[in-house]
């Protein structure tokens, strides 16, 4: 083992609390939520001390030695993975809190046993953060797929158990079926799988294999749930809300548009791929599932997926801002990762917080809410701008990079699609806004206030950070221009 | 340090304090908070005040001039009678989303660069249709929806238009030649708002499903992108035929209307087209006084239509009549502002009509189209709406009482309306480099005959029954009524390929089990039980057939 080996700390560190949880678990409740707390903590200062260092051009690493002749495990920092995993350390502590006020609130079982899957499943978030080439990117991913299952199916019935069975079938068959046979050959060809700034594979593929490797790569990553393997995020709204938002927005989509960002940068590379039209059909295929997606969404009546729909759309929108090759929309698909994260999460929070607070899950009870929960409903509706790209919000800010990027790259297609989504998400989130604020209240409707305080709490943060969003963005494209280039 | 803080600031701060408020106290600190903007704007200096970093852009919020300042002067002095008449009848949120637009429309006045004027832009249609879905009505929901959407594409072309000039140009504000793509989009998206061609109609759709407090509050802060546009596109051609269009739109659509605020609405698209027509004529310098002259005209009137509605509960031009014994002081708002709207001789727009006309004699069709305007303008918001609702003849109606701020927001108004009239130099005095009119009593003499076509107008068709309830589409019927049919269409068609593919598919898979069961099933051909003799035979034929064919190919 040589190298920084602080970075396999914050691998560790997340697991060791899943231990401590388990632990305290059979102590107190309250020293288990403690604990889950204090580890967040304890993670989220132990990423974000880095934060400097990286900025400075620092690129952290830890080798571990050779599993096989030529396949060895490697941790690395770089800009990209610093992002990640910044982002899902600190929401984890948000996230934590929420879920506090969520298990409680509605008395459900097995709570030890969520925090720690929790616990472990950030853990796998910081090892596909932190990975310095594609085996072990591909071991954490696996580990992330694993650990959330116990947690989607946290319910236990038999409806939840056959969702469940959708999210695992989805994800492992496409990592395994795909993404694994697509590592193996860019080893065949390169000899090597660690991630290279602008990429390895040029001179070693060429024409329509490029197109297919790279396809076998992005379908592959199902996480990303580009259509149409997108099935097991709509299955996966049987978990608990917590758990949603860990999907949606902490970790796994994110891992998965993180993992097609790193494929597509350090292993292919932007020049690479400009200079390989084989591989333009992907710009085409992210637009198809943005709208396609939006659509469906548009139809939907619960609230959760709808979420889900509308996630699929915005993770086909990070896919197609970073197929379009300028330095412009990467950085737009980079930060929209975290603008999308600071929103969805917010959503996700608020339809859980009208479910605990009224067991409200569908569209049409939520007429007249904004009265009785203003907080819930004005986050709700600044998470819903962000999605729109209504300005100042953080939606606004990413898609602001991604259209100047789609204008750069001379792609009509990216620009109509740009403007179709933000119609079709005006188009099913303002009836949403129009309800919560303005529709009368059902006359007969059950009398309730706010979510408990903890949940409203996160929301808030959430919604702040959702809408304070533009003083991230100067950082944000000073940590991520050695990796996209320079805007402009 | 109080006197750099941008004007747009301090209306934002109101708009979020404001709901916290109940009452009185509430209806009074609206009042203020425009007052309070005004001593600020005049506190501008000339040229850009300071920079705020964003998006890896230097932008300029505040960008001070002469006429900056008189136009901020302008919405402002509207805006303020606007919330002393309705500041008691508005709820919380109205006032708030009236004020952020305010806040907005200065953001718009003042900004410097074209990313402040975009996000400007963004605020306003938020809260545009916010105060849309306030309305209580049940279309009030779909409108602002609609509007919504409107405004999203309007914004997001004039985003992508200021992407395409700010990527390798200047980001701050300076004219733009109508020759690049991006100009023409940052043109097309500033026009919506403004309801030019082809989204007149969403004007007429949208204010009046707002409640009537907020009406009066669109009515005072929805020409922002005016001054903008005259920054920018002074002189094009292009806003000739847009405004042509519009003013056109206004007149016909003006004369079938029955609810007040549609009227209103549609006359408002008319004068927009002339204030267009002015811009592209090139006449800048007349912009300000015509548009003081109509802005708080037609404020004044829709304040009126408030009114009535508030205490009346009518909205519809055939059931009202005759209100003039019961509520003179409103009648009076009325005449005044329909004069003002006409821009007659001592009206405050008059002295800007009389140069715009002077600017298009070298233009025929323009100047004939701004008299039909000068008519049709009388016509609806003179004696369509002034004439018809308080000295036409109808009975007394049961009123509820006037509402606190009432009296004083109309005497207000008025003022505004008059003052300028009166006073030809005001505009001069407010912006040295728009200049004193120089007014000929010709002209004046023109226009009042003009405005007598439009009186003549209304008396000749006024027994004509239009079409007087319902929708009146314009080119809105593509989206509202076409575009849906299609999508019904589609739709059934769809459906219909589905059935039918799925009966196909249900009647191949019955046919093809048959024949598999005729052949394989417990009694097909296949599974019978056969003598040993026929199998023998049989094979024996297999085999034969066999070594003949061997034997042939050797």
């Amino acid at each position: 083992m040589t190298g920084d080996s602080g970075l396999l700390l914050i691998i560790l560190l997340p697991l060791a609390g899943a231990l401590a949880i388990a632990v305290a678990g059979r102590i107190a409740d309250n020293l288990r939520e403690a604990v889950t707390l204090g580890c967040a903590g304890l993670l989220a200062a132990l990423v974000w001390q880095r934060l400097p260092a990286v900025l400075d051009g620092a690129r952290p690493a830890l080798r571990f030695g050779e599993l096989l002749p030529g396949v060895e495990l490697v941790l690395a920092l770089e800009p990209l993975g610093m992002l990640f995993a910044g982002l899902a350390s600190a929401l984890w502590i948000v996230n934590s809190v929420y879920s506090i006020g969520y298990m409680r609130g509605n008395a459900e079982h097995h709570q030890t046993r969520f925090y720690a899957f929790f616990a472990i499943a950030i853990g796998g978030a910081m090892g596909v953060a932190l990975a310095g080439n594609l085996v072990t990117l591909f071991l954490c991913y696996e580990v992330l797929t694993l650990s959330t299952w116990p947690l989607v199916a946290h319910k236990g019935d038999g409806v939840t158990l056959r969702s469940a069975r959708v999210y695992l079938g989805v994800l492992l068959a496409t990592s395994i079926g795909l993404l694994l046979p697509a590592i193996l050959w860019t080893w065949r060809l390169a000899g090597t799988l660690d991630f290279v700034p602008g990429g390895f594979l040029d001179g070693r593929i060429a024409g329509p294999a490029a197109g297919a490797l790279l396809g076998l790569y992005l379908f592959g990553i199902g996480k990303a749930a580009l259509m149409p393997v997108h099935r097991w995020l709509p299955a996966a709204m049987v978990a608990p809300t917590p758990v949603s938002a860990l999907l949606h927005a902490v970790a796994v989509v994110k891992a998965g548009v993180f993992t097609v960002l790193k494929v597509l940068v350090y292993v292919f590379g932007f020049d690479f791929l400009r200079a390989t039209p084989a591989t333009d059909w992907v710009v085409y295929v992210a637009a198809f599932s943005v709208i396609a997606a939006s659509v469906i969404a548009l139809r939907q009546t619960g609230i959760k997926r709808l979420l889900a729909y509308s996630t699929v759309a915005q993770l086909g929108y990070v896919v197609m801002a970073g197929a379009l090759l300028v330095p412009a929309a990467g950085l737009g698909a980079a930060i929209h990762m975290a603008a999308h994260a600071c929103g969805k999460i917010t959503l996700f929070f608020a339809a859980g917080a009208f479910y605990t607070a009224a067991k409200k899950t569908l569209l049409t009870q939520l007429d007249g809410v904004g009265r009785r929960m203003p907080w819930t409903a004005a986050a709700f509706t600044l998470g819903a701008l962000s999605m729109v790209g209504v300005p100042p919000t953080a939606g606004f800010i990413s898609k602001w990079y991604i259209l100047g990027g789609a204008l750069a790259a001379g792609s009509a297609v990216a620009v109509l699609t740009i403007l179709a989504s933000a119609l079709l998400n005006a188009a099913y989130f303002l009836p949403i806004v129009y309800r919560l604020w303005f529709a009368a209240p059902a006359e007969d409707g059950p009398t309730h206030g706010e979510a408990p305080w903890p949940m409203v709490l996160a929301m808030v943060v959430t919604a702040l950070l959702t809408l304070g969003f533009a003083v991230f963005a100067a950082p944000l494209v000073a940590l991520l221009t050695p990796v996209m280039g320079a805007y402009k | 340090m109080i006197a750099s803080l941008p004007p747009a600031l301090v209306l934002f701060a109101a708009a979020l304090f404001v709901p916290l408020l109940r009452g009185r106290l509430r209806h009074v600190f609206a009042v203020l908070a425009p007052l309070a903007a005004l001593a600020l704007v005049w506190q501008v200096p000339d040229g850009v005040s300071a920079g705020v970093r964003f998006l890896g852009y230097t932008l300029q919020p505040v960008e001070g001039s002469g006429l900056r300042r008189a136009w901020a002067t302008l919405f402002l002095l509207t805006l303020l009678p606007a919330l002393v008449q309705v500041g008691g009848a508005a709820r919380g949120r109205e006032l708030a989303l009236g004020l952020g637009l305010g806040g907005a429309v200065l953001m718009a006045g003042f900004a410097g660069d074209f990313i402040t004027l975009y996000l400007a832009f963004e605020v306003m249609a938020l809260c545009t249709v916010g105060l849309v879905w306030c309305g209580r009505a049940p279309e009030a929901g779909a409108a602002g929806l609609r509007t919504a959407v409107l405004l999203l594409i309007a914004g997001f072309v004039l985003k992508l238009g200021i992407e395409g000039i700010t990527h390798g140009g200047p980001i701050t504000v300076h004219a733009l030649a109508l020759d690049t793509p991006p100009a023409w989009l940052v043109l097309a998206g500033l026009l919506a708002t403004l309801a030019a061609v082809p989204v007149s109609a969403w004007l007429a759709d949208a204010w009046p499903a707002a409640s009537p407090a907020g009406t009066v509050l669109l009515s005072a802060t929805g020409r922002a992108a005016l001054p903008v546009v005259a920054l920018l596109f002074a002189g094009e051609d292009a806003l000739l035929f847009a405004g042509a269009w519009m003013i056109v739109h206004g007149i016909v659509y003006g004369a079938v209307e029955d609810d007040m605020r549609k009227l209103l609405s549609r006359a408002l698209v008319g004068q927009l087209g002339v204030m267009l027509v002015a811009i592209g004529l090139g006449s800048e310098a007349a912009l300000l006084p015509y548009a003081w002259g109509q802005l708080a005209g037609l404020t004044l009137l829709f304040m009126v239509a408030a009114s009535i509605i508030r205490r009346t509960g009518c909205h519809r031009l055939a059931e009202l009549g005759g209100l003039a014994r019961q509520m003179p002081f409103t009648a009076l708002a009325a005449v005044i502002g329909a004069l003002a709207v006409a821009a007659l001789p001592l009206t405050a727009g008059h002295a800007g009509l009389q140069l715009i006309l002077g600017a298009s004699a070298a233009v025929p069709w323009v100047q004939g189209l701004l008299f039909a305007a000068g008519a049709g303008l009388m016509w609806h918001a003179g004696f369509r709406f002034a004439w018809q609702v308080f000295f036409a003849r109808g009975g007394a109606v049961a009123m509820r009482p006037a509402q606190a701020g009432e009296s004083a927001g109309f005497a207000m108004a008025m003022a505004l309306c008059l003052v300028p009239g009166v006073w030809p130099a005001f505009h001069a005095w407010l912006a040295p480099s728009v200049g004193v009119p120089v007014l000929s009593w010709g002209a004046a003499g023109v226009q009042i005959a003009v405005a007598l076509i439009g009186v003549a107008g209304y008396f000749a068709t006024r027994r004509i029954p239009g079409a007087r309830q319902g929708l009146a589409h314009e080119l809105d019927w593509l989206w509202r009524v076409a575009l849906w049919r299609l999508f019904a269409a589609l739709g059934g068609m769809l459906e219909a390929a589905g059935r039918q593919m799925s009966r196909g598919q249900a009647a191949l898979g019955a046919r093809l089990g048959e024949r598999l069961g005729r052949h394989l099933g417990v009694k097909g051909v296949l599974s019978r039980a056969w003598p040993i003799g026929t199998t023998a035979l049989w094979i024996a034929v297999l085999l034969t057939g066999y070594v003949i064919a061997y034997f042939l190919r050797a």
